[in-house]
């Protein structure tokens, strides 16, 4: 588990720093956006992983109403965890990319309203799980609004195709026009950041374990004390 | 290259990186406080 993680992360970081290399120095600036492209190199793996994250989030929690193993919901939490971290990521460096082209760091656009929307749900999430004490019942309520909140994931991602948007599509008619350099640097992106996600999401995991068996041995304790 | 690339790669940098200390910090914590419980046995 040890060495699979540092290959993860030994991975994630050479594949990450040639990525950024390449996209920030090596492919052609757009023909519209010019240098600014660059932000999207950035900014299109972390909204991928974001949804990548909630996907895996909801999948962990319908399998732990299924099958009440407490692992699906450590798997559950940490996932969410990950998505919210690169949801704010996705937010701050999406506004800071509208400020640079529209000449607004937020404009209540479809796309960047319903990620917002989408973003605090799952705020909500671990509030939840705050409020639930006893652990069986915390991971069941959770999982529940999980399979509730996600359904802010296919809004956001559709949202631009569902209302009239400024997001920029890739190989639309107006959207950004991407040659096979930009491509393979955008491609190179997703995949550094990726193997950086897999090593984060494996340390969230361990985490979340090791913090069960605290509480687990703090109850036992507990229990022989009364 | 414009102010805004670096500005993204900061806040991307900052985030896993931070995400990353914190799961260290956590994770090492918790070590600490699982084997004074085992050895309190």
């Amino acid at each position: 588990m040890k060495f699979r993680d540092d290959i993860f992360l030994g991975l994630g970081i050479i594949v990450s720093a040639l990525a950024i290399y390449f996209g920030l120095y090596i492919a052609p600036a757009e023909v519209e956006l010019g240098e600014l492209v660059r932000v999207f190199y950035l900014h299109l793996p972390q909204a991928i992983i974001c949804y990548l994250s909630l996907v895996i989030s909801v999948i962990t929690a319908i399998l732990f109403l299924v099958k009440k193993d407490p692992k699906y919901d450590a798997l559950s939490e940490s996932a969410a965890l990950l998505g919210l971290v690169y949801g704010a990521t996705t937010l701050i460096s999406g506004s800071i990319w509208a400020n640079a082209a529209w000449g607004v760091y937020w404009n209540w656009d479809p796309r960047e309203t319903t990620t917002l929307i989408l973003w605090l749900a799952y705020v909500g999430y671990f509030f939840l799980r705050m409020s639930v004490e006893n652990p069986e019942r915390r991971a069941s309520v959770s999982a529940a609004y999980n399979v509730l909140s996600f359904l802010t994931v296919p809004l956001s991602y559709l949202s631009f195709i569902l209302w009239p948007s400024l997001h920029p599509r890739l190989g639309t008619e107006g959207g950004l026009g991407l040659n096979s350099t930009m491509v393979q640097a955008l491609l190179l992106n997703i995949l550094g950041a990726l193997l950086v996600f897999i090593w984060i999401f494996r340390k969230a995991y361990g985490v979340r374990l090791k913090r069960d068996e605290l509480e687990r041995l703090l109850s036992e304790e507990m229990r022989d004390a009364s | 290259m414009p102010a805004e690339v670096v500005q993204v790669l900061a806040l991307y940098l900052l985030a896993v990186g931070g995400l990353s200390l914190w799961l260290f910090k956590r994770g090492s914590d918790l070590d600490k406080k699982i084997s004074e419980r085992v050895k309190k046995r």
